[in-house]
C-alpha cells in the first residue's frame, strides 16, 4: 500500500508543480512508462501542457482513479462517472482542443476519447456555415465551386 | 461475423474470378448452393420483390450473408434461415417508407436557422478558434471525423477545400470503412414499377434468439425503368443493370449503373465493347469485386453472345482518367445463372452453372 501513497509532482509548462498520488500520475500513460523505465524522480516536467489544462487533466484522472477504487455498487458509480465526464467535457472549444492535445500527448485514453467524441457531436448536425463560424474557417470555395460541391453532396442536406 | 452459406452445399460448379490478377480461376474446390437459385427466381418473380444482402453502413462488408426472404404480405417480410433445406421463420420485418429521425438536423434547436444572425448568435456561445485541422495532428483529426455519420461528413466536405481534401484522404476512408464494418447492416433492395428502393436495418446480433419485428428505414430510391440485375454489394456499392434513357441518346439502352445507396449517388458505366451484331436483348451479368492490394473496385461483366460464346470484360473503377472495359481471357465459356457473388480477399466467387 505504501506505493499508492507515494506522491509525484507534475510540473506544468509555467513551472507550477501539481502534487498527485502515483496512482493518478499513472493514469497518464506517458508517466506510467517513465516510472516503469525506472525514472524514479519525484517530479516530472510536462512541458507542453499549461497549468490550467494540466489541472483539468489531473482532475479528470483523480476522479477516475477514485471511482475505480470504490468496490461494489458499480452500476451507480459508472453512471456517476458518465455524468462527471459529461460535465467535465462541456467546455468551450479552445479548452476542448487543448484538452484533446494534452490527452493525446500524455496518453490519457479515456479523456482523449470523450474529447474527440465531444467535437464530433458538436459538428454532427451542423450546416457548413455553422461549422465555418464555430471553428473560424475561411470558405475558400468560389461561389461556383461551392455550388458544385453542394450539388455533389445534396443528399446530406435533406432530412 | 458472417459465414458464407453461399458456398456450403454440394451442387453446380463455382467459377472464381481474381480481382487482383484479372483472370478467371477454375476448380477452386468450392461448391455452390443450388436450391437458392429456385428460391431467388421465386422471389424475383413476385410482384414486389425483396432481396436481402448483408452490408454495413458506408461500405458494406466483403462478407455476405445469404438470408433470403419471400414476399407474402405487402409491406412485411419473412426472413428465412440460412439453411434453405429447412427454411424456418427467423423474424418478420416491416418496411417503413422514409422514417425521418427526430435526431436530424432540427434537434439542435438553437443552431438551426437559415438566418445568418441566428447562426452568429448561437456561435458566440463558443469562442471562435482557428481551423483545428491546421492545429491538431492528422491522426487526431482522423479520430474525430471517423466518429461522424456519413451524412455529416458529406456536409463537412462543403465547409472548405482543406476540409474536403482531408475528408477524401485514403487513410481516412479506410478507417471509416473499418469502423463501419464493425456494425454491419442489412440492405434491402425492393423493386417497384419505376423505382428501386433501398432500405436498411441493423444486423441482428443473434437472429436465432430474436424472433421479433425489426424496422428497416427507407434509405434512398433510385429511378429505374426495369431492373434486370442487382449485384451483390462490395464496399458499399451495388451494380445494377437497367434499361435507361441516357443523356444525348435517342433510345433506351441496357446499361450498368454503379450505385452507392449510402450516399444516394449513382453513376452509369461506359458501354461495353459489344459486337454490333449482338442484339440488345443479349443477357449480361455484372459482378462487383474489390482488389485489396491495389485498392480498386472492379466490375466483371459477361455478355452471352451465342449459346457457347461468352465475352468477359473487366472495368476498373478509378476516380480519375478514362473508364474503359478490357477483355478478360477465359478458356471455359460459362454464363452465371444468377447475379449473386461474394468477393473474399480479391477473389470473386459466383455460380457457374
Amino acid at each position: 500500500m505504501s506505493e499508492s501513497n507515494k506522491k509525484i509532482s507534475l510540473i506544468s509548462s509555467e513551472g507550477e508543480a501539481f502534487e498527485v498520488s502515483e496512482a493518478v500520475a499513472r493514469e497518464f500513460e506517458i508517466v506510467a512508462h517513465m516510472l516503469e523505465d525506472g525514472c524514479s524522480g519525484s517530479s516530472i516536467p510536462i512541458t507542453t501542457v499549461d497549468s490550467n489544462i494540466l489541472g483539468k487533466v489531473i482532475e479528470y484522472c483523480t476522479k477516475h482513479v477514485e471511482v475505480g477504487n470504490v468496490e461494489g455498487n458499480s452500476e451507480k458509480a459508472e453512471k456517476d462517472l458518465e455524468e462527471f465526464d459529461k460535465r467535465f467535457i462541456a467546455v468551450e472549444m479552445n479548452t476542448l482542443f487543448s484538452l484533446i492535445l494534452a490527452a493525446n500527448y500524455l496518453n490519457v485514453k479515456g479523456l482523449l476519447n470523450i474529447g474527440c467524441q465531444k467535437v464530433a457531436d458538436t459538428i454532427k448536425d451542423m450546416k457548413p456555415e455553422e461549422v465555418r463560424s464555430i471553428f473560424n474557417i475561411e470558405n475558400d470555395y468560389t461561389p461556383a465551386e461551392e455550388e458544385v460541391v453542394r450539388k455533389e453532396n445534396e443528399w446530406a442536406f435533406q432530412p | 461475423m458472417f459465414n458464407t452459406p453461399l458456398l456450403l452445399k454440394k451442387s453446380n460448379g463455382l467459377a472464381c474470378f481474381s480481382a487482383i490478377r484479372g483472370r478467371l480461376l477454375h476448380n477452386c474446390g468450392l461448391q455452390f448452393l443450388s436450391e437458392k437459385l429456385n428460391l431467388l427466381k421465386q422471389v424475383l418473380q413476385s410482384s414486389l420483390c425483396f432481396y436481402v444482402k448483408a452490408t454495413t453502413r458506408l461500405f458494406p462488408g466483403k462478407s455476405l450473408s445469404c438470408q433470403y426472404l419471400v414476399d407474402r404480405v405487402p409491406g412485411s417480410l419473412l426472413f428465412l434461415t440460412k439453411s434453405l433445406a429447412r427454411p424456418r421463420l427467423l423474424f418478420s420485418l416491416t418496411l417503413t417508407k422514409k422514417q425521418v429521425s427526430p435526431s436530424g438536423m432540427n434537434s439542435r434547436g438553437c443552431n438551426v436557422s437559415d438566418d445568418p444572425q441566428t447562426i452568429c448568435r448561437s456561435s458566440t456561445q463558443l469562442s471562435a478558434i482557428d481551423d483545428f485541422l491546421q492545429k491538431i495532428p492528422i491522426d487526431l483529426a482522423i479520430e474525430i471525423f471517423s466518429r461522424l455519420p456519413l451524412k455529416s461528413i458529406a456536409r463537412c466536405r462543403c465547409v472548405s477545400k482543406r476540409w474536403a481534401s482531408f475528408l477524401r484522404r485514403s487513410d481516412f476512408t479506410e478507417l471509416f470503412l473499418t469502423k463501419s464494418l464493425s456494425h454491419p447492416k442489412l440492405l434491402f433492395a425492393c423493386r417497384t414499377q419505376r423505382e428501386l428502393l433501398f432500405f436498411s436495418s441493423p444486423q441482428l446480433q443473434h437472429p436465432d434468439e430474436n424472433l421479433s419485428t425489426i424496422t428497416a428505414d427507407h434509405q434512398v430510391s433510385f429511378p429505374f425503368e426495369s431492373v434486370y440485375d442487382i449485384s451483390s454489394p462490395v464496399n458499399g456499392f451495388v451494380c445494377i443493370r437497367d434499361d435507361l434513357m441516357l443523356k444525348d441518346r435517342k433510345t433506351q439502352e441496357l446499361v450498368s449503373v454503379i450505385c452507392n445507396p449510402s450516399t444516394r449517388q449513382c453513376f452509369p458505366l461506359p458501354k461495353m465493347n459489344i459486337d454490333p451484331l449482338v442484339k440488345k436483348s443479349t443477357p449480361v451479368r455484372s459482378f462487383l469485386g474489390y482488389d485489396p492490394i491495389e485498392k480498386q473496385d472492379k466490375v466483371l461483366a459477361m455478355i452471352k453472345r451465342y449459346d457457347t460464346v461468352v465475352d468477359h470484360q473487366v472495368l476498373t473503377l478509378r476516380g480519375s482518367g478514362n473508364l474503359t472495359w478490357r477483355k478478360a481471357e477465359c478458356g471455359i465459356p460459362h454464363f452465371p445463372p444468377n447475379p449473386d457473388s461474394i468477393c473474399i480477399g480479391g477473389v470473386l466467387y459466383y455460380a457457374r452453372c
